[in-house]
């Protein structure tokens, strides 16, 4: 209680806990913070380090299964977790909103806009019908939707994810909170509307006085924003600060982890490129046919116009675009899991389609989701040795014996080979798809968003993996990702797509330091140049500020 | 303005667009219904003159039948005319009778419509708002006592509760009356009264059903972001559920609404048979016992294109509930 | 988490307690089911008679574990024809997809166009009335629901990455097939046959109830409650015992049931 309580705090945590109702496990251990008004203040975590429940305390607003323990979280001095119901409901909204992460499931599917919108401004405040309205329509102008007239009459499903955080953002800033909490407002966006949205945010809460809680495990977005940042891990903080004293010179071991696993600019290697390339694909174009519909006339829609690309023998080559720039159809249908209805694919000089079987044996995939790209019926030996089924010249017990060698390269020891996939961690299912689309020892893989799915520290280690296997084997390799940070520390080459074409392609230094098109500008705008000091530091340096 | 306008104008032509598509879908359904009810009659092993005409026919009217059901025709074209008959409402004769089908048929239906339409709507006021509450309370008391009995309910056979509440109501109390059947239209009172225990023991039943249904689809909405979001614009508890809640849940509660009310249409033999009401059906399982197979065609046509129909209603006011399904 | 096991617990033992009965009437009951006694008709539940005799003098008790039989030998049946014919169809549908689901798939959704039980009642007509009539009837009456189940479940495991890693690795079709999408197919179709065998044993007393299932003189749950109807009044136990088999038997299913899609349902996961 010693705690000043002056105007200069405007929430302040003071060590809160929580726990599992029924198993008793403590989630948050203790955790105490103060946020200051019209401050922008971060909590960086990654999953399970009880960020986003901490925040939930904030309003009072926990699942059931989960009860505070101890501490007190004061808003302007008054207990949150004592208040009565009706003064919870006029703190919640009018005076502290929230931003969820997932836009398409936090606006009511089945009522307009308009009626969202005025809902919250019923309850707070004494504005007449068509002062709410005029409210309404001057917030969604602000928030960038160009018709708000059309917008109040619509649902939810008439506008993109994007389209939809936005006016999640008008419907909690019409009530001009004192604080806003935002529970990774955009890692459910597109990269290039990420920042779109972050900086409408900044925006409108600076232009409000409102103060931000933001909530995220991108450490240099929430570094970018904020003045302070809390780090958390498994239920504690372990590291508070000003956001700049934190990047330069860490104090704890999880911070400096954290900042480790950031994605670095790996050493350019020089490849000999002048013999054949080892895939080679020719005027790609996809059509999608159009949904079936009674009425309607099915209208083909064109996925890729005519792309071609090579990959040489022991290239990583990346290919990075937003979602719709045609990047993961290209992968699928480079890997025969979606057929071109022109172009040809080459393998090693021959034409893909006059021998699949060589092609499959050669060729193997690496999926995004490490959830649904194993067969949950299945062993991890299992699951490893089916892909070395059709393998010809080695007996079962060869191929046992390789598969438990392939486990063993992945990291995972004989003592996994018998589990099942749900009994894994995301990093080692994704350790074990690597195996599986290693252990035929392909000339070539296909990698799409592999890591995309995994926490940062995870998902450093991952990558750290693949860059070993892909020296040790000398694989080529086409990495297709939407994250330039992890781009940039493996790729050879860049080749950037947009609308079902590539814009623009080069050696990985030439597109990062000196990139051409607008869209790649935009792209790269969203990560920051990282350097690293000899405390542990980095510095961030975001890219081509101006241009986006 | 303006805006307004174009967005009610391309929201109007979308949904036409939908009720039309679901127009147009209901038609292969009601085609593969008819092949499937003219084909099972002409599975049955015998001569489908002979059989359509019973036991006591006469070679010469026999002869006459299978010139009119076109039997020295191919299958397709025997179909054709069958189906072109049906169009015309031509459902054939009575064996038993001479009757005409179809109005049998759609007197009958009448009678059974009557208790399904009454029970289904008294069971989705009762049962809607309890799985509901469940819901909402999950977990509590209240929400083990309401599923709990919700279970044992529809456990219970219709047929045998019908029979229980008869002797209890009926028999033991005397305050309803045990046989027969006397139609609203002739006499109100009368009517009513002896429709109390066919309805009761439907009612008993399909709350059990649509209690535990309505609780399933509210707890899957509960758990949605926007439930929280609600709540965390302030709203009261209340306005959660009924304003945000309620209405996304009950879509599924809905679609449960139309198949329980058309399965019922069909279904209700075994309760007519208890209280002996001269419903549909009641009228189908007499003709399988007299192989009275004009009837049993008329019935079983008329029943499943009514089925087909209520699901298209339902399937038609969905977007009241989910205005997603319009734009597919 | 406790809800859910007490929900097993329940189901399972009433089922068991089905299945018992059904086996050990196979070789002991009380008395001879079919044995007339003119001298014991109607009488109320006793020492000797412990559930009471019928308008015949028959033992109920003897006559009710002959019951059980009938229901778990024609659910079985019942359940078992859906299931293979239904899993096949599904799989197949949803596997091939193209014009082939469009047929299947129209057929079906005719098929599953007749409310409840009344395709089986029509299907009766022309199988007649017997215990084998039933069988298919009902047997046919269900594999679209089963059908539809699992082509949903192909569907949606299509779209999961393990499948189209099997195609990357160089897998046939068919082996990918039963490999990796039946497997996963098997947490709904236990959980709807399942249910299945409610319906049919529902299905089964109903239509003996009508007197279109398996007629007198072997004795069925549904018929013993129709044969008993013009006698409750004096003898309460005929209409008694038999409804309590029926709805005994149909809870313990349901919670069975409802335990089973807790438990394999990936969506009720995490939900604890």
């Amino acid at each position: 209680m010693t705690k000043d309580m002056s105007a200069e705090t405007l929430l302040s945590v003071n060590s809160l806990s929580l726990e599992v109702a029924h198993t008793g496990l403590e989630v948050v251990k203790g955790i105490s913070f103060d946020i200051a008004p019209g401050e922008i203040f971060g909590i960086v975590g990654e999953s399970g380090s009880g960020k986003t429940l901490a925040t939930r305390a904030l309003i009072s607003l926990l699942p059931p299964a989960i009860k505070v323990t101890g501490g007190s979280v004061r808003y302007k001095g008054r207990d949150v977790l004592k208040m009565k119901d009706r003064e919870l409901r006029h703190l919640r909204g009018g005076e502290i909103g929230v931003v969820f992460q997932e836009p398409m499931t936090s606006l009511n599917p089945s009522m307009t806009i308009g009626r969202q919108l005025e809902e919250g401004l019923v309850l707070h405040t004494k504005l007449s019908p068509q002062e709410r309205r005029d409210r309404i329509l001057d917030m969604l102008k602000r928030v960038g939707i160009r018709e708000p007239e059309g917008a109040l009459a619509a649902y939810p499903h008439e506008f993109s994810g994007g389209m939809r955080q936005r006016i999640m953002l008008a419907s909690v800033m019409l009530l001009k909170p004192a604080l806003l909490i935002a529970d990774e407002p955009t890692t459910a966006l597109d990269a290039v509307i990420q920042r779109d949205v972050m900086e409408l945010m900044v925006e409108l809460t600076r232009a409000e006085g409102t103060a931000v809680l933001l909530i995220s495990h991108d450490l240099p977005m929430v570094a970018r924003y904020t003045s302070r940042i809390v780090v958390m891990e498994k239920g504690s903080i372990v590291e508070q600060g000003r956001t700049e004293d934190l990047l330069d010179a860490p104090q704890h071991d999880y911070t400096r982890k954290l900042l480790s696993s950031l994605p670095f600019r790996g050493e350019a290697r020089s490849l000999d490129t002048s013999k054949a390339p080892m895939v080679s694909a020719r005027n790609i174009v996809v059509d999608y046919a159009g949904r079936k519909s009674l009425l309607k006339k099915a209208k083909p829609k064109r996925a890729l116009h005519g792309i071609s690309i090579d990959i040489h023998e022991g290239e990583v080559v990346a290919l990075v675009g937003g979602s719709g720039s045609g990047k993961t159809t290209l992968g699928r249908t480079i890997a025969g899991l979606v057929k071109e209805s022109e172009g040809d694919i080459r393998f090693q000089g021959r034409s893909r389609d006059d021998d699949w079987r060589d092609y499959r044996l050669n060729c193997q995939m690496v999926f995004q989701d490490p959830y649904s790209s194993l067969d949950p019926r299945m062993t991890i030996l299992a699951l490893v040795e089916e892909a070395l089924r059709l393998v010809p010249d080695l007996d079962a017990q060869a191929k046992r014996k390789r598969a438990l060698e392939t486990l063993e390269e992945v990291g995972l020891n004989a003592d996994y080979a018998s589990r099942y996939p749900h009994e894994l961690s995301g990093g080692q299912r994704q350790r074990v798809a690597i195996a599986r689309a290693i252990a035929r020892r392909p000339r070539f893989l296909i990698a799409d968003e592999p890591v995309s799915a995994l926490d940062v520290t995870v998902r450093a280690q991952v990558l750290d993996l693949f860059s070993d296997l892909q020296k040790r084997y000398g694989f080529s390799c086409l990495f297709i990702s939407h994250d330039l940070g992890v781009v940039e520390q493996v790729a050879d080459r860049v080749v950037v797509m947009q609308d079902g074409r590539i814009i623009e392609e080069g050696d990985r230094d030439a597109i990062f330091d000196n990139p051409k098109q607008a869209y790649t500008r935009r792209l790269l705008s969203a990560i920051p140049a990282l350097g690293h000091n000899e405390r542990g530091g980095v510095t961030l340096k975001w890219r081509l500020e101006n241009d986006a | 303005m303006l805006a307004e306008w174009k967005a009610a104008f391309n929201r109007g032509e979308t949904m036409l667009r939908f009720i039309l598509s679901r127009l147009l879908m209901a038609l292969p359904t009601i085609v593969l219904v008819s092949i499937t009810v003219f084909a099972l009659i002409r599975f049955i092993p015998g001569d489908p003159a002979a059989l359509m005409l019973g036991d006591m026919a006469q070679p010469d009217q026999i002869a006459a039948m299978r010139t009119e059901l076109g039997l020295d025709k191919s299958m397709p074209q025997q179909f054709v005319i069958w189906a072109g008959n049906v169009l015309h409402g031509d459902f054939g004769r009575s064996i038993v009778n001479d009757e005409a089908v179809l109005p049998l048929v759609v007197s009958r239906f009448m009678v059974s419509a009557e208790i399904v339409v009454i029970a289904v709507l008294l069971a989705s006021l009762i049962a809607v708002p309890a799985g509901v509450i469940a819901a909402w309370r999950q977990n509590s008391i209240t929400d083990l006592a309401l599923v709990g009995t919700a279970t044992v309910l529809l456990s219970i056979p219709t047929f045998w509760l019908g029979l229980l509440l008869l002797l209890l109501f009926g028999l033991k109390l005397g305050w309803l009356p045990v046989l027969g059947y006397v139609s609203i239209g002739d006499n109100v009172v009368g009517g009513l009264l002896y429709l109390v225990l066919p309805v009761m023991t439907l009612v008993i039943h399909e709350a059990g059903v649509l209690i535990r249904m309505a609780r399933a689809s509210t707890l899957e909405v509960l758990r949605l972001d926007y439930i929280t979001h609600a709540r965390a614009k302030g709203l009261s508890e209340s306005a959660v559920l009924w304003r945000h809640a309620f209405k996304n849940a009950f879509g599924p509660t809905w679609t449960m609404i139309g198949l329980i009310l058309g399965n019922l249409l069909g279904g209700i033999a075994v309760i007519e048979t208890v209280f002996t009401i001269p419903g549909l059906g009641r009228l189908m399982v007499d003709s399988i016992f007299a192989r009275d197979y004009p009837v049993i065609q008329g019935c079983l046509l008329f029943v499943s294109l009514s089925y087909v129909l209520v699901n298209l209603v339902v399937d038609l006011l969905y977007p009241l509930f989910d205005p997603r399904v319009v734009a597919e | 988490m406790k809800k859910f096991t007490l929900n097993g617990l329940i189901g399972g033992f009433l089922i068991t307690v089905l299945i018992t009965t059904a086996a050990l009437g196979l070789f002991w009951t009380p008395f001879d089911p079919m044995k007339l006694s003119f001298t014991a008709r109607l009488a109320g539940p006793s020492a000797t008679h412990l559930l009471g005799t019928d308008e015949f003098g028959r033992d109920v008790l003897s006559r009710l574990m002959v019951g059980a039989q009938a229901s778990v030998w024609i659910g079985f049946l019942t359940v078992s024809f859906a299931t293979v014919c239904g899993t096949l169809i599904g799989l197949v549908s949803g596997y091939a997809r193209g014009w082939v689901d469009g047929v299947i798939m129209a057929v079906n959704n005719a098929l599953l166009a007749f409310p409840g039980i009344l395709l089986a009642l029509g299907l009766l007509a022309v199988f007649g009335a017997n215990q084998y009539g039933i069988i298919f009837a009902l047997g046919i009456a269900y594999t679209p629901s089963m059908a539809r189940v699992v082509r949903g479940a192909v569907l949606s495991l299509r779209e999961r990455e393990f499948i189209e890693a099997s195609r990357v690795m160089g897998n046939g079709e068919l082996f990918t097939l039963f490999r990796h999408v039946l497997p996963n197919c098997l947490a709904p179709i236990t959980v709807l046959a399942t249910s299945m065998f409610g319906w049919a044993i529902l299905s089964e007393s109903a239509l003996s109830f009508l007197g279109l299932g398996v007629p007198p003189p072997a004795p069925t749950w549904g018929n013993m409650l129709a044969a008993g109807r013009p006698f409750i009044q004096q003898a309460v136990w005929l209409g008694l015992f038999p409804g309590i088999c029926i709805a005994l038997t149909l809870l313990g299913i349901n919670l069975l049931g409802d335990a089973l899609r807790d438990r394999l349902d990936p969506r009720m996961r995490g939900l604890k």
